[in-house]
């Protein structure tokens, strides 16, 4: 059931989601060994892309039906609270650039990896986002921006975020940006690609509440 | 009466011709990280198609487009009627060419359908939005590509060699010239923007100038060029 589950992601194959999931179900399978069994699935595919063995679409098409199978989640039992131990990601475009497309892919695969995304949008002001981010006691905010000219408002916002929400991290992507100048506007980490951010997600969020 | 002041300054509004989905399709194989279109799952080929169609009906082509004969050539400059190019490599590229003459600047948009589009996806598959995009950024690519060479047919080019076009973030052009293309062109009569952070609304598009001389040793400045990590070097 559970190698199912995990082909299911790693072939796309919706049919035979909703096929494992009513196993699951009949078999009282709880939340915790489905998302596992979904997000090993994802990770198959991450690890084929790192090899160049499958393509951007056929990884999205797997974080897609990802997403099909924590919809379907909400049906099975949980041990645990699964919603009061995610930690909440506030992520945005940067004010002054309003590419978002990177934005969603990104928000999409960490929403697939279990995390609680509040997605502010594009064309962010500074104001909203730490505002935002204060409000839902964020673990994370994570910026981007495609364009060279805004990235003075990407420093703007980490430096009052340091003020206002000590504890939470900073993720950076886009193609404005580079570890260098990540490291320059005064980010945590780095998001290369979407391939890569669940694990600099992970790694900066080791450790913190 | 808009129209009567356009025309006096030369701008053309002009409607590209679209490209085929047969002739987008090899560059969109790429965008999406795949060699060539055989390298493309069969599973996924599909897809990609009817994505790939969607885009082409969203598209609506529109561009206009502006001649600035060249008056001289500086160190940093290329100094047409009514329009500076300001581009060291672009200036030193220029005074190799044969008779450099003319500058042909242009804005060219597919509309904001396709931008409509995409938004409307943003609880939908991802992938599909992706894959949109992605034929959007190529459709624009090989619509300017065919609209320059229909260009390039009329009487006004005769004998007249075109470089490739490049573009304000490109070379050694600064992002912040969208500015002066924006005042020269006037492509809000086209439905076109730019941000404060000289990004173009709607997204698919695209303003570049070339350069058309008698003579070309090369089309782009790349050859000249000692900068090796430079993602936008052209091979000739």
């Amino acid at each position: 059931m559970m190698e199912r589950l995990e082909l299911a992601v790693k072939t796309h194959d919706q049919a035979l989601l909703e096929e494992a999931f009513r196993e699951a179900e009949q078999g009282g399978l709880g939340k915790d060994p489905v998302l596992k069994a979904l997000t090993a699935g994802l990770d198959a595919v991450r690890e084929r892309l790192g090899h160049h063995t499958a393509s951007i679409p056929e990884f999205l098409l797997a974080v897609d039906v990802l997403k099909q199978g924590i919809r379907r989640l909400d049906g099975l039992k949980s041990r645990k609270n699964t919603a009061a131990n995610q930690k909440t990601i506030v992520i945005g475009v940067v004010e002054g650039d309003v590419h978002d497309l990177g934005k969603n892919i990104v928000a999409d695969v960490l929403a697939a990896y279990g995390y609680k995304i509040l997605d502010l949008g594009r064309d962010v002001p500074c104001a909203h986002f730490i505002g935002e981010a204060v409000r839902s006691h964020a673990s994370m905010l994570a910026l981007s921006c495609m364009m060279s000219t805004p990235l003075e408002n990407m420093r703007e916002i980490i430096a009052r975020s340091r003020k206002d929400l000590p504890e939470a991290a900073v993720l950076v992507g886009g193609a404005a940006l580079d570890e260098r100048i990540a490291a320059r506007v005064g980010a945590d980490g780095y998001a290369a690609s979407a391939v890569t951010v669940s694990e600099e997600v992970k790694r900066l969020l080791a450790g913190r509440r | 009466m808009t129209d009567n002041r356009a025309r006096q300054r030369g701008e053309e509004v002009i409607h590209p011709r679209l490209p085929s989905a047969a002739e987008i399709m090899p560059g969109l194989a790429r965008r999406l990280g795949y060699q060539d279109t055989r390298s493309i799952p069969q599973d996924l080929n599909g897809y990609i198609q009817k994505a790939l169609e969607e885009s082409l009906e969203a598209a609506r082509p529109q561009a206009v487009c502006r001649m600035s004969r060249i008056e001289r050539i500086g160190r940093k400059e290329i100094l047409g009627t009514g329009f500076k190019l300001e581009s060291p490599k672009w200036a030193r590229f220029s005074q190799l060419l044969d008779s450099p003459e003319i500058l042909l600047v242009y804005a060219l948009t597919l509309g904001d359908d396709l931008d409509k589009r995409i938004d409307a996806l943003r609880d939908a598959p991802i992938t599909l939005s992706y894959v949109l995009d992605a034929a959007g950024s190529e459709i624009v690519e090989r619509t300017a590509d065919r609209m320059e060479a229909d260009l390039w047919e009329r009487p006004a080019f005769k004998g007249l060699q075109r470089t490739i076009r490049f573009s304000p973030g490109f070379c050694d052009w600064r992002l912040n010239a969208q500015q002066e293309i924006f005042q020269f062109l006037h492509p809000e009569s086209i439905g076109m923007l730019c941000t404060k952070a000289w990004s173009m609304l709607p997204s698919k598009s695209i303003t570049a100038a070339l350069l058309g001389a008698r003579g070309l040793p090369f089309h782009t400045p790349c050859p000249l060029c000692t900068q090796k990590a430079c993602p936008h070097k052209r091979v000739e």
